[in-house]
């Protein structure tokens, strides 16, 4: 596939405007109040913040995000919220010690560190009031500093205590960059989105088999300043758009079968026309009761051929987590550091920092993580931004080359197999931007259907799977369980989107409520075969069930979105299950859209 | 364990005394009509309901809210909540019936609340009726399966009253209020209200904020039961928090609320509250620590309202006398005295005004459909009722219109407006003087003026020590030479039938708090209006304190001209 091949051009409008130059900003007639306030501060505490016996912070940086964003929800074509946010936030994080052993990577049992060990954050006012905004900066870099001296002298007593392998430095250093985007465009007004949500729901007041349906569409501008006390400062855009269709209904046995559909964008510009949305909603509608009434099986183990965009899907939310680097904090506990790894190797997150070098995928295929594209073939990628959350400007990264792993994705904090950043961080932890796929063997749709019946004939099946789309069965089944532990996880459970059951003779026949039983890296490195005509899938990056757990989610706000463009795959062998129950008992009731009719 | 702020609150009626007698409102009948076809499908289920209702609350609200000058945060937002309360089995024994020694979620205890379409079309409401119901039936029939089977296997409750009173079915039909506020008025407002808090170090928080809304409730039951009500309120709450060098966070609140926009102060009466406030937060950074004490004090009439509503309230709210799980303080004091004899208690949710204050606390019908009516809880200090929900006690069938929720909560009995009244009334200076007089007589140095107060806490259930804690944020020592002196850091603790019969004498000015209320059923407003109270002895215990150092460095300068 050709997906890196469009990934010289600077198509995103900010990210052409992008300006590189390393000295700080100039200070313009009509100054940007917020910034001066975070650079006055910053100088302030760089200089005199110090408690008497104790180290001055080496390195404290200042966000802003100005948020503004609209939210509408509606259901059978009426609303059920509209709600316009606009807020402004804050972030300070602090270091003290130095590049090699500071206040990071610190986890303790008696309160402090994680993430709060260097970051703290706030609401600040919406006016630009210099004084105010300082104010409050003021106070969080006093409690921040305070909190980091306890940190570092916990770690350091902590270390004192332990012999190992001479520990990476805590935060890598970065030649300062200067870059600034303009403020995004304001999000689409109001009553346009609460029009669109009231038309496609409405589509559903046809469909009386749909027992539960509702359409939300959320439209953000985020304008982030930064500046840190090693010279860096930016200011970045991120506008985004996210349309989303739910529909539920439940089989007769009692198993609820539900689909979605989801768009992102960057904005309402980025959304196909009305009536192509509406088809699609109509087409959700019937294909939710062609899916209701289809059988499903009790297990299959074989060879399972996932189409593009269900190949896009799977590849971020199951591959892209084992392609972070991560670092294991110190703490003063050990039960402690055992819990941190269970956590992150249940989502998948670094699994790979010992597989540096080995084949993780057949030897056709490459991974590039590259911010820089805006669309593939017309169609947008939504992960790239000019400079990451550390103030890195992020450049492509190759990841698996020939099916060997060569890099993984890094921020500032040095982690196995990962000395450098990559630009990738996003929230606390690196994220993948935009994921391409490509394979340097390809084959026509056709020959990789001929490729499946007979890989599935060579062990006896008169049928195959195909997963068209993988929805909420993406996620891996180690992190919804997670998910699910922690009080989150969606109601739909894991199972595919869309999966069909092909014959010998050509025949398809849908399968509701399968799910992916397991998928282990070894499935990925058994990929037997890649389609050629890539797709691109957009989404929240390890769905909603990291929502606070993944990296990603910053400030409040979702997961990153992320795309990833790859062609259909073939997997050797996988093996599906069909939903087990206990399922809910159907209504005793007639709903009143079935009443009426 | 209940709790009571001085802060925000719900939702509240004004109006006619008459019932209005509108056209039926289109949203109230389509809840009406799925009510009844709901209850006919299922009266063809095994299990069949014996009683549902719907309770449709809207709400529309703006806030806004500023600190130190700058504007914070501004929006508004409209929302539709359902809440369905949907009973299996008969009123002897139903799916609320408490489950003994059972661990975990009780998923029935609380009634379903969903957000549901906020348009009136009837498809859509409809739907979600439907979709709640069937899932409100679910529940309710697995709940009374484990109901049935803990009533076998544990002992005999002491108490062996029914789960639902009969109440006759009213309707009542208010029009919906208009929702009026200007929005960038009281954003200009509440920057200038907050501005003067600046630019004074010790003063590390310090803000505003206006909540203005509508609540607008609509409740049918399958009794036949149909009441719109619909009301303004409006609220404004100042609070600012200064730190002492030692570390201690010294809060302080001033709260407003009617249910007109008017009624809200005006501009030179913030002001001067404001200054007030900032006054009040120097003196008390500067002001001593109060040592833990027991003697002879005053509460003022706002924290003898708290003090009230804490020790007292609470404990005369009906499942108090029954869950077996309750001290039940009061259970078998009925017709005996529980408070000094010049003292008597009501509780009114009818009144919406006492002297020159609007009432938080008071509404029309309560949240099963009941009508609000005056109960009186104490006459000449001996015990003579208590507040009642649907949910009967033993010698207490019916309820008085106090059974009481938050959106998403199970309804139970709380307080309303509960009033305190006094036959032994002195003028303040003759109250002070008697508590010098105590103080003298047990050889105390000094005695304590709990002049201001924003909340408190209390435990009501046998686990626990059955304790309060009142937050006074405004205390003064009084010496035997009349002087006072402000000092900080102190809780107003004890237990409350011991604290109760400690009343000595009050004085002949009643205020009113306005607050929030927390327990069981969520958040509900409520107001208490007491005298001052003489308390023959008091304790009070160190508040517990903040261990963060004030900031090293001093506040960042102004903005300077480059």
């Amino acid at each position: 596939m050709t997906g890196a091949g469009s990934g010289g051009r600077m198509g995103r409008a900010g990210l052409a405007a992008a300006l590189f130059w390393l000295a700080p900003l100039p200070a313009l007639a009509g100054e940007d109040l917020p910034t001066r306030a975070m650079g006055d501060e910053l100088a302030r505490s760089m200089a005199e913040l110090r408690l008497s016996g104790m180290e001055k912070p080496y390195f404290v940086s200042y966000r802003i995000d100005d948020l503004e964003a609209v939210a509408v929800g509606a259901s059978l074509g009426s609303l059920t919220i509209s709600r316009p946010a606009r807020v402004r936030l804050f972030a300070v994080e602090l270091r003290v010690g130095d590049y090699a052993l500071d206040n990071g990577n610190w986890f303790s049992t008696r309160g402090g560190g994680g993430a709060a060990g260097v970051s703290g954050a706030g609401q600040a006012p919406l006016d630009d009031n210099y004084q105010e905004i300082r104010r409050q900066l003021w106070l969080a870099t006093d409690a921040q500093y305070k909190s980091a001296l306890e940190a570092l002298s916990g770690k350091r007593a902590a270390l004192e205590a332990r012999r190992g392998p001479e520990p990476l430095p805590d935060f890598g250093r970065q030649p300062p960059v200067v870059v600034a985007e303009a403020p995004p465009p304001a999000p689409a007004p109001a009553a346009e989105l609460e029009g669109l949500a009231r038309e496609l729901s409405a589509a559903f007041r046809s469909a009386p088999h749909v027992s539960r349906s509702s359409v939300t569409i959320s439209s953000r501008a985020v304008f982030t300043r930064y500046v840190n006390s090693e010279g860096t400062s930016f200011t970045r855009a991120s506008p985004a758009l996210a349309l989303r269709v739910e529909a539920e209904t439940q089989a007769k046995d009692g198993m609820p079968v539900s689909d979605a559909l989801a768009i992102h964008g960057r904005s309402a510009a980025d959304l196909p026309p009305r009536a192509a949305l509406l088809a699609r909603v109509a087409w959700l509608a019937s294909h939710l009761r062609a899916v209701a009434a289809a059988p499903t099986l009790e297990r299959y183990n074989g060879p399972v051929l996932f189409e593009a965009p269900a190949a896009a899907e799977i590849v971020a939310q199951q591959l892209a987590p084992r392609l972070l680097a991560f670092r294991e904090p110190v703490s003063d506990d050990p039960r402690l550091d055992v819990f941190v790894g269970q956590m992150l190797s249940q989502l998948g997150l670094g699994a790979f920092a010992d597989r540096l070098g080995a084949r993780v995928l057949p030897e056709f295929l490459d991974v590039t993580d590259d911010p820089r594209p805006s669309e593939y073939r017309g169609t947008p990628l939504l992960g790239g931004q000019a400079v990451d959350d550390d103030g890195v400007v992020p450049r492509a990264t190759a990841l698996v080359q020939g099916g060997m792993l060569k890099a993984l994705l890094a921020t500032r904090v040095p982690a196995r197999g990962a000395p450098r950043s990559t630009g990738s961080r996003r929230g606390w932890g690196p994220t993948p931007s935009n994921l391409l796929v490509t394979a340097s063997r390809s084959a026509a749709e056709a020959e990789l259907r001929k490729d499946l019946l007979a890989r599935a004939r060579a062990r006896g099946l008169d049928h195959a799977l195909v997963v068209r789309r993988a929805g909420a069965g993406a996620a891996s089944t180690a992190a919804s369980r997670l998910a699910a532990q922690m009080g989150g996880g969606s109601e739909g459970g894991n199972t595919l989107a869309e999966v069909v059951r092909v014959f010998a003779d050509g025949r398809e026949e849908p399968l509701r409520g399968m799910e992916i039983a397991e998928l282990s890296p070894a499935a990925f490195r058994d990929i037997a075969a890649a389609g050629d005509r890539p797709a691109v899938w957009s989404g929240e990056f390890m769905g909603t069930h990291a929502r606070g757990l993944g990296p990603g989610g910053h400030m409040g706000s979702e997961q990153a979105v992320v795309s990833c463009v790859a062609p259909a795959l073939l997997f050797e062998e996988l093996t599906l299950v069909g939903a087990r129950g206990p399922f809910p008992a159907p209504p005793v009731t007639p709903s009143p859209l079935a009443a009426t009719r | 364990m209940t709790w009571i702020l001085a802060l925000s609150a719900c939702a509240l009626l004004a109006g006619s005394p008459d019932p209005p007698a509108g056209p039926a409102d289109p949203v109230l009948e389509i809840m009406r009509e799925e009510l009844g076809r709901l209850s006919r499908d299922l009266g063809r289920t095994p299990v069949p309901p014996y009683f549902a209702s719907y309770q449709l609350t809207d709400n529309r609200a703006i806030r806004i809210a500023a600190s130190f000058g700058a504007l914070g945060d501004s929006y508004e937002m409209e929302e539709r909540v359902l809440d369905i309360d949907l009973r299996v089995g008969d009123r002897t024994l139903d799916n609320t019936h408490p489950v003994r020694g059972e661990m975990g979620l009780d998923d029935a205890g609380g009634v379903s609340a969903r957000r549901v379409p906020l348009e009136g079309d009837p498809v859509a409401l409809r739907m979600a009726l439907w979709q709640e119901t069937e899932r409100a039936y679910r529940q309710a029939v697995q709940r009374l399966a484990r109901v049935k089977a803990n009533v076998q296997v544990k002992v005999a409750a002491e108490d062996r009253s029914a789960d639902f009173s009969r109440e006759t079915p009213e309707t009542w039909l208010e029009p919906v209020a208009p929702f009026e506020f200007d929005r960038p008025a009281w954003e200009e407002k509440l920057r200038r209200y907050t501005a003067p808090f600046a630019g004074h170090a010790p003063i590390i928080e310090a803000g505003a904020q206006v909540i203005a809304e509508v609540e607008t409730r609509r409740y049918v039951d399958s009794d036949g039961a149909r009441i719109q009500t619909s009301s303004p309120f409006y609220r404004l709450l100042v609070s600012a928090t200064a730190k002492a060098e030692d570390g201690m966070q010294l809060p302080i609140h001033q709260t407003y609320m009617s249910f007109r926009p008017e009624g809200l102060p005006d501009d030179a009466t913030v002001a001067r509250d404001v200054e007030r406030m900032v006054r009040t937060l120097l003196a008390l950074v500067k002001a001593p620590v109060a040592e833990p004490y027991t003697g002879p004090a005053i509460l003022s009439g706002r924290s003898a309202a708290v003090f009230f509503h804490e020790i007292f309230g609470h404990r005369v709210e009906g499942q108090r006398q029954k869950g077996e799980e309750e001290a039940q303080t009061f259970r078998k004091k009925l017709g005996r005295p529980v408070l000094p004899a010049f003292l008597s208690v009501y509780s009114d949710p009818t009144l919406s005004r006492l002297g020159g204050s609007e009432l938080v606390g008071s509404y029309r019908f309560d949240d099963e459909g009941v009508r609000a009516r005056r109960v009186t809880v104490v006459k000449g200090g001996v015990l003579k009722g208590f507040l009642m929900s649907r949910a009967p006690i033993e010698g207490f069938d019916r309820s008085n219109g106090h059974g009481r929720r938050q959106q998403g909560h199970r309804a139970a009995a709380r307080q309303s407006n509960l009033v305190v009244e006094s036959a032994r009334r002195v003028s303040r200076p003759e109250l002070k003087r008697l508590l010098l007089k105590r103080v003298k007589a047990a050889g105390r140095p000094y005695g304590l003026l709990f002049d201001d107060i924003e909340g408190g806490f209390t435990f009501t259930q046998r686990i626990l020590p059955n304790a309060f804690n009142v937050r006074p944020t405004v205390v003064y020592r009084v010496y035997p030479d009349g002087r006072e002196e402000l000092v900080r850091g102190v809780d107003l603790i004890g237990t409350p039938l011991i604290a109760l019969s400690k009343i000595a004498a009050t004085d002949d000015q009643p205020a009113v708090f306005n607050g929030l209320c927390g327990a069981e059923s969520g958040w509900v407003p409520v107001s208490a209006t007491s005298p001052g109270l003489l308390v023959s002895q008091i304790e009070v215990q160190r508040k517990e304190k903040s261990q963060e150092r004030a900031p090293l460095l001093p506040p960042p300068p102004a903005l300077e001209a480059r």
